[in-house]
């Protein structure tokens, strides 16, 4: 009798852990649908009067650059300027699409789509129209942000590039360059907050000399314009800096006691009095805007339609990192060096801007202050 | 983690430490060779820590520092170009009045030299979701392992087995992007056991785990940390910072019955089955409270053993074993919930194993022969990668144990084994070749001596090749 109550304890035992292994055991069912079988055909076709066809021509050739978060992947159209891709993972995908002119060299025929989802299992089909686009005014050619490599946290060598891509002469005068980084409660800094046709956010804001329409300050054609943050020779502080101490401009803060000023430089002057340090941008994750100066209330934001060239910057692709500047300024952003590396952002060619920094920036392993490598 | 969950696998192609010298250096028979750790029993057998009254009947103290190395070139992308381990434990067990007590302390350093590019302790787990740099170095990790067993009879036949383990482990890696691992791990059981009669015994157990390993990247220069994230084996996304972090968070399940039955009184025949079933979320920090599910992997393990031990004659043992085991896992991004990877890992294996000790002279023979299939099927959709074997594998086992003087025993053993597909690194064709050789001192009063050393080369079908060493020295004190 003892044995058999003993028994029935034990299996009673044994029965609730059976059933909680049941209970507790209950697996999970794995997913229906499965990662990696998207599918992108895309045409690029190009609607060009250079022909006399009236039928869109189709791109052979073209270089197409395919960005995710996971990568950017560059392909080639095929003879009927198609591009099949399969075994895509889901995701956000942006395209762009780059050829040289067949005729003239200083054109680029440039399609590009953005926001694209591609989701597995299913095709999508895309046609992208190239449209010629030549170089034609000033641009920023080149940032360097993140500081050489050193570990006393320098990074005081800093220089953005201008370049004239067009034919002709153009002038400087009362240009402002911007640094975008405040309005973070709102959309972000660089976008348009009331939607009222202007960028908001500015926190530097420096000038050329002179006002908007005056011809004091040529740029002459294909030419480069280095606007250092102090334009003095940076590796007798840091070996493995850079020399800018022959820059074309010097960002000067007259309400600073203590910015340095090359004498032998012309200076870009600061219009915020209540900034007193130099004109520095954030390493890895900035706005800097180019404006014609028409609008120089920078209060109340400035005018999109004044605004030459503006460029984003961030260290994580999307969507770590939330884009801000307006989209009829660019549409991406540049994915930025690391912090102190010495590496900088330049155009793919010099001047080309497609609105587009994520396809139209490389990241350099050595900054090229003045030229283009 | 997965280290349990692997374990049977991984048993099959690494040279793992050794839980007794006396076997190890004899080449590792499990079928069919008595000693005090493998018996058929519940506690030898089954692992229930009910049946640690009944196994352990005396006080004993071991202390057991050890070595183990590895190197080679027949190794995987993120693999350590060697490996230097070495080890340091106390395991006493004490007879109590109403039950007896295990408990041990073990201290582990791990030398990984030239780890590419993996961050986490164990980047081939199963688990598609890796965290990675650009860099190649050593990393180290250290720390304890703590636990103890704790077995008793509330009722006469009745035995109940509680066991609590917890192991900290912490990693650095000394160069670029000077990752920080921090790997814990809890697991306990609950183990019941009941004694039907003599010859018949049945046992149950219920393990549960709780792993986590915290890596953290922090540049201790002005540089941030840029870290990968894999999913797969093709595509990652980029994260940097000058601080990266990702967690791994596992939970388990795992239960096992065993039953020994004894139908006559030479044979005794072993009989046990488990189901396990896991999942291990790869999350990181989004915000500053919150931790963002990057991905989702599950695992569901089931097998099950039979063992048979014959005694025809005096001092010999003939010994038979069949056991199949089936390991699936999947995963999923959790953002899309969309399935990434899908494997599935069958073994049959069939062994059989004899022993005799010779009354002529103080010589021990034992030999194993070892046989079997694996199964695999790996799906990597997002990979576009898949692959299918079916392939043999078999092992063979000679070892001998002699008494050279009184209580003073050399022993040496070799292992051969061949598997057509090598499912932890990926070769084929995967020959391993181990030798043994070890001493023990038992001349001593209250105090026994096991030393052992091993060396093994693995080769693959291409010749590449690895080579391990592993030595161990066991120093047991009785009625400490």
């Amino acid at each position: 009798m003892l044995k058999t109550n003993k028994l029935k304890y034990f299996v009673t035992l044994l029965i609730s852990i059976l059933s909680f292994s049941v209970l507790s055991g209950c697996v999970e069912n794995p997913p229906i649908s499965i990662d990696g079988q998207g599918m992108l055909e895309l045409v690029v076709l190009w609607d060009s009067t250079y022909s006399d066809s009236t039928k869109a021509i189709p791109v052979s050739d073209a270089k197409v650059i395919i960005s995710s978060r996971y990568t950017a992947k560059i392909c080639q159209t095929d003879q009927n300027g198609k591009l099949c891709l399969s075994n895509l993972p889901t995701s956000i995908y942006g395209y762009t699409v780059r050829k040289p002119h067949p005729v003239d060299p200083n054109i680029i025929l440039v399609g590009s789509k953005q926001n694209v989802e591609i989701v597995s299992g299913k095709i999508v089909y895309d046609t992208i129209y190239v449209k010629p686009i030549s170089s034609t005014g000033i641009s920023i050619n080149e940032i360097y942000c993140a500081g050489p490599v050193n570990n006393f946290f320098f990074f005081f060598d800093q220089f953005i590039e201008l370049y004239n891509a067009s034919d002709s002469v153009r002038y400087l005068d009362g240009m402002m360059i911007m640094r975008f980084s405040s309005n973070t409660g709102g959309k972000g800094p660089g976008a348009d907050e009331d939607d009222d046709g202007d960028i908001d956010g500015a926190t530097y804001v420096f000038k050329f000399p002179g006002k908007p329409g005056e011809t004091n300050f040529p740029i002459y054609p294909k030419q480069f314009v280095v606007l250092a943050s102090d334009a003095v020779d940076h590796r007798n502080v840091c070996a493995t800096s850079y020399d800018l101490s022959n820059a074309d401009w010097e960002f000067y803060n007259q309400y600073s006691p203590e910015d340095i000023d090359n004498p032998n430089i012309p200076n870009l002057i600061n219009m915020r009095s209540d900034k007193t340090a130099d004109f520095l941008i954030a390493l890895t994750n900035d706005v800097v805007i180019l404006s014609d100066g028409r609008d120089s209330i920078w209060q109340d934001g400035i005018d999109i339609s004044t605004v030459i060239d503006g460029v984003e910057y961030q260290s994580n692709p999307h969507p770590q990192n939330k884009k801000t500047l307006d989209p009829r300024i660019d549409r991406s952003y540049v994915l930025s060096p690391p912090r102190y590396s010495g590496k900088s952002m330049q155009r793919r060619e010099p001047g080309l801007d497609t609105n587009d920094s994520l396809s139209d920036f490389e990241i350099l392993e050595r900054a090229t202050p003045g030229y283009h490598k | 983690m997965k280290k349990i969950i692997l374990f049977a696998i991984i048993l099959l192609f690494q040279i793992s430490l050794a839980q007794n010298e006396r076997v190890a250096a004899i080449g590792n028979p499990s079928i069919a060779f008595k000693d005090f750790d493998l018996d058929l029993n519940l506690y030898d057998f089954g692992n229930n820590y009910a049946w640690l009254i009944e196994d352990h009947t005396f006080d004993i103290l071991y202390i057991r520092p050890s070595i183990y190395f590895l190197s080679g070139d027949y190794r995987r992308f993120y693999d350590p170009e060697k490996s230097f381990k070495y080890l340091l434990s106390f395991d006493g067990t004490k007879i109590l009045k109403d039950g007896a007590f295990r408990g041990y302390v073990i201290y582990e350093i791990e030398n990984r030299v030239n780890v590419n590019r993996a961050l986490s302790r164990y980047p081939y787990n199963g688990v598609p979701f890796r965290m990675t740099d650009t860099t190649t170095g050593d990393f180290l990790y250290n720390g304890p392992r703590v636990g103890f067993q704790y077995s008793f009879t509330p009722v006469r036949d009745f035995y109940v087995g509680l066991d609590l383990n917890y192991q900290i482990v912490d990693g650095l890696k000394n160069i670029y992007s000077r990752a920080k691992s921090l790997w814990r791990n809890i697991d306990g059981s609950l183990n019941l056991a009941y004694k039907f009669s003599d010859d018949f015994v049945v046992g149950g157990k219920l393990t549960l785990l709780d792993n986590k390993e915290s890596i953290e990247a922090k540049s201790e220069d002005l540089f941030d940390a840029e870290i990968f994230n894999f999913r797969g084996d093709t595509y990652a996304f980029r994260r940097r910072s000058q601080t990266v972090s990702q967690t791994y968070r596992e939970k388990l399940s795992r239960y096992d019955l065993t039953a020994i039955i004894s139908p006559f009184q030479d044979l005794k025949i072993g009989l046990k089955g488990n189901y396990l079933n896991s999942n291990l979320k790869t999350q990181f920090p989004y915000g500053t409270l919150k931790e963002y599910e990057e991905g989702h992997t599950v695992f569901e393990d089931y097998g099950s053993t039979v063992r048979v031990h014959y005694t025809p004659i005096k001092n010999l043992i003939l010994g038979l074993e069949g056991s199949f085991d089936n390991y699936s896992s999947w995963s999923r991004v959790s953002e899309t919930t969309l399935m990434i990877w899908k494997w599935n890992i069958k073994t049959l294996t069939i062994g059989s194993g004899a022993s005799y000790k010779l009354s002529s002279i103080p010589l021990v023979m034992v030999y194993e022969l070892k046989s079997g299939t694996i199964k695999s099927d790996s799906s990597k959709y997002i990979d576009n990668y898949f692959s299918k074997y079916d392939k043999p594998f078999y092992s063979f086992i000679l070892g001998s144990e002699y008494e050279v003087f009184e209580k003073i025993f050399l022993r040496a053993g070799f292992n051969y084994s061949k598997f057509g597909f090598d499912v932890i690194r990926g070769g084929k064709d995967v020959i391993t070749n181990q030798f043994s050789a070890g001493i023990g001192l038992y001349n001593f009063k209250s105090l026994q001596i096991d030393y052992y050393i091993s060396y093994a080369i693995q080769s693959n079908s291409i010749e590449q090749k690895n080579y391990f060493l592993n030595s161990q020295l066991n120093i047991k004190i009785f009625n400490y």
